[in-house]
Formats: structure tokens, sequence, C-alpha cells
């Protein structure tokens, strides 16, 4: 590559590396503590009502 | 080398490969689906459209972390140059996949409602300002647009047409998709997950990708840097000693200038030609003479040492340097470029076998 590349290269990991550890970290630390329950199998909602 | 319009190029080592590359995405997924299917202890059993469209992006992400850390796997060491040869095949199977992970969850998350199912993708959730409930889509999105404008000009008739240095700058972009798809998987498989396995194996992913990329970059940064001492007050710089050259190979110098001269030795004569690759730019330095021709390291294009151009009937062509022995017997290169096309001044040296 030549020196403008290899400048860029660089810069873009230095800006998106911690972009992405900052995400990951934020997205972590709001996750519900409890991951929500799989739907129950009662619940249908393409029937009629009665 | 060229650019005769053919829509995927292969020979006889890529097909190969390619066929490897199916058999271990054929694997993949269908261990994949076989261990999901399993009844769970529970009696639940996991839905096999959702875990197809998991496996799709599970494996798309893993084919992008792979295609990423061959370039800076490459710079540290020749013996994964075979794999920067074969990576834009590698590169455009990972869009496939990704735009088959892309399509079965649009259809099936977002088809058959009253929206236009790419409306509903961007509306269904409007939860943009909300850290736990964030639509995670978007992400994905955003990176599967940049995976298809680079699938869309991963052609050689784009690299000739745009040029080397747009097309690898656009070609950059990669690297935001890849943060972007980290976000993605954050925003959204991570948030349902209870396994701590997960978020670390997306840790390590990034890790590898981006400090392997940063550990190459830093350290050709650092030589860059080291180029600012370079003088040439009389326009020649000195280079090395003859016998520093390993034969049929060259010796990278650094530029005034700030770009760098490939100085080769094939035998007796000297040669010095500029080191980026008509193609892609690549360090053409770290390749070797190959039947009498300079022979790039990534994809093997050629270049004759005495004027640069490549030998018929391919017709691209890079400059050459004036070369010159100094009577203390030390190499000295011009740093001035020669017109394209220009045979440039080799140095022999006396005694040795050309």
């Amino acid at each position: 590559m030549r020196r403008p590349q290899r400048r860029l290269h660089v810069l873009m990991w230095l800006a998106v590396a911690p972009a992405a550890i900052a995400g990951v970290y934020l997205a972590l630390n709001n996750a519900p503590a409890v991951p929500a329950e799989p739907i129950a199998d009662v619940i249908v909602t393409d029937t009629e009502q009665p | 080398m060229g650019i005769r319009h053919q829509a995927v190029q292969w020979n006889g080592a890529k097909i190969v490969y390619d066929l490897y590359m199916l058999a271990a995405l054929a694997a993949f997924l269908a261990v994949f689906m076989i261990i999901g299917l399993r009844p769970h202890p529970n009696g639940h059993q996991a839905d096999a459209v959702v875990l197809m469209i998991r496996a799709l992006g599970t494996v798309s992400f893993l084919m992008l972390t792979i295609t990423l850390m061959i370039g800076p796997l490459a710079r540290f060491s020749p013996r994964f140059l075979p794999l920067l040869y074969n990576r834009r095949h590698l590169g455009v199977l990972t869009f496939l996949v990704a735009t088959a992970h892309f399509g079965l969850s649009l259809i099936w998350y977002h088809g058959g409602g009253p929206l236009n199912p790419f409306v509903s993708l961007l509306v269904s959730n409007p939860l943009y300002k909300s850290p736990q409930g964030f639509p995670f889509e978007i992400f994905g999105l955003a990176a599967f647009v940049i995976l298809f404008l680079m699938a869309a000009t991963s052609h050689d008739f784009w690299l000739k047409n745009l040029s080397a240095s747009v097309w690898k700058l656009l070609h950059m972009l990669v690297y935001a998709a890849f943060g972007l798809l980290v976000l993605h998987i954050a925003y959204g498989a991570l948030m349902t997950e209870k396994s701590v396995v997960y978020p670390i194996l997306v840790f390590a992913a990034l890790a590898l990708v981006a400090g392997s990329h940063l550990a190459a970059g830093l350290r050709e940064w650092a030589r860059d840097s080291g180029m600012k001492g370079v003088k040439a007050p009389d326009g020649w710089i000195d280079v090395c000693a003859p016998e520093d050259i390993p034969d049929k190979r060259a010796v990278i110098a650094p530029l005034p200038t700030g770009d760098r001269v490939a100085v080769f030795r094939d035998g007796g004569k000297i040669y010095a030609v500029e080191n980026a690759c008509r193609h892609q730019n690549g360090p053409l330095g770290e390749g070797c003479i190959k039947d009498g021709v300079i022979t790039c390291p990534w994809h093997g294009w050629q270049y004759r040492p005495e004027d640069g151009v490549s030998p018929p009937p391919y017709e691209e062509r890079i400059s050459t340097h004036d070369v010159q022995l100094s009577p203390l017997g030390r190499v000295f290169v011009r740093v001035k470029k020669n017109p394209l096309g220009a045979a440039g001044k080799f140095a022999s040296i006396e005694g040795a076998a050309s």
C-alpha cells in the first residue's frame, strides 16, 4: 500500500475498535438481568375472538 | 493480470480452494443445525428457520473474521500469502452467506404483514433512544450495504476503472462493517443469551482482528516515520551494500518523498522499481524475481525489472529508478522516478554470476 493508505488503515482501526468495544460494553451493561422467556405455547394470537 | 471480462476469475488452485470453502461451510451449517435441533431437556424444540437464521449469521461473522485476519497475518509471515491470493473469493462467499441470513430474516420476521418488509425492518422497532431495546437490525443492515458495495465492485474490472487507490479506499469500509456487525450481535443475540461464552467469543474476534490490524499498521507507521531522517542532498540515497540483497529478492528502502523503492538483485545485476504493485498496491519488494520478472507476493502480477513493464500480453507498468554503485561499494538509488515504461539504469556487481 502507499503511505496515505497505510495511515488511513491505522486511523480507521483507531476509530472502529474503541467504538465497537464501547458499544459492546454499553449493550452488555444494559442487557436484562434475566433474558426474556420464550412465548408460552398456550398463547395464540391468530385465532378469531369468541 | 489484465481486465478481460470474466464474471469470476477461477483457475485450478482457486477451484480447489473454493471447494474446500464450500465443504467447510456446509459442514458448519449441518453441525449447527443437528446440535440446535436436538430436543431440549424441558421438551422445547428450536424452530428450524430461526435456527438457520442464527447459523447463517454466525458463520458469516466467522468468515468475515477469518477474511480480515488474512491481511495482517500475511504481513507478519509469508506463509499466509496463499490465503491472501484467494481472499477475494472468501470475501464474496461471506457476502453470499450474509445475504442468505439477511433475506431469510427479512422474510421470516417482516414478510407477510401489511408493510413492505424493508419498511417494516426500519419502523417495526422505534426504540432508537433505548440502550436496552435498540433495533439491532439497523447495524446489520448498514454492514450489509457495505458488504454489498464491496462484493459488487470486487472484480478487477472495477479495480481497473476506479483505480487501485479509490478501490482500496472503498474496500477499507469493511473495517467499519466489521464494527457494525459486532454491535449487531451485541444488541441482538447477546441480549437474550444467558451464557458468558458468547460475549467472550465476540470480544475475542474483535480483539484478534483489531489487534492484529493495529499491530501491523503501527509497525508500518513507525517505518514511515523513520523516513523523515532520510536525506538525499544530491538526489540519490544510500540503500545498502550489494551483498545485503539476497539473490532474486529485494531490499525495501524509504524515500524522502514518502514512497518506498524496492531494490532487487538478479544475479550480478541490481535494479530498482517503485514498491507498489499496479494491481492493489501490494508490496513488490516482498516478492521475488521468478522466471526473470518481478512477481508481486499478493496476486502474482509481474513486471520486467529493467523497464517495469509487464511481460506480453499484459501492458501494466510501474516506474523504475536509476541505480549506481559507489566507489566504496554501496548501492545508491536515484530518488526521482523514471517515466513509466522507461528503462532504468541498473548496476552490475563485478565478479557475481549474472
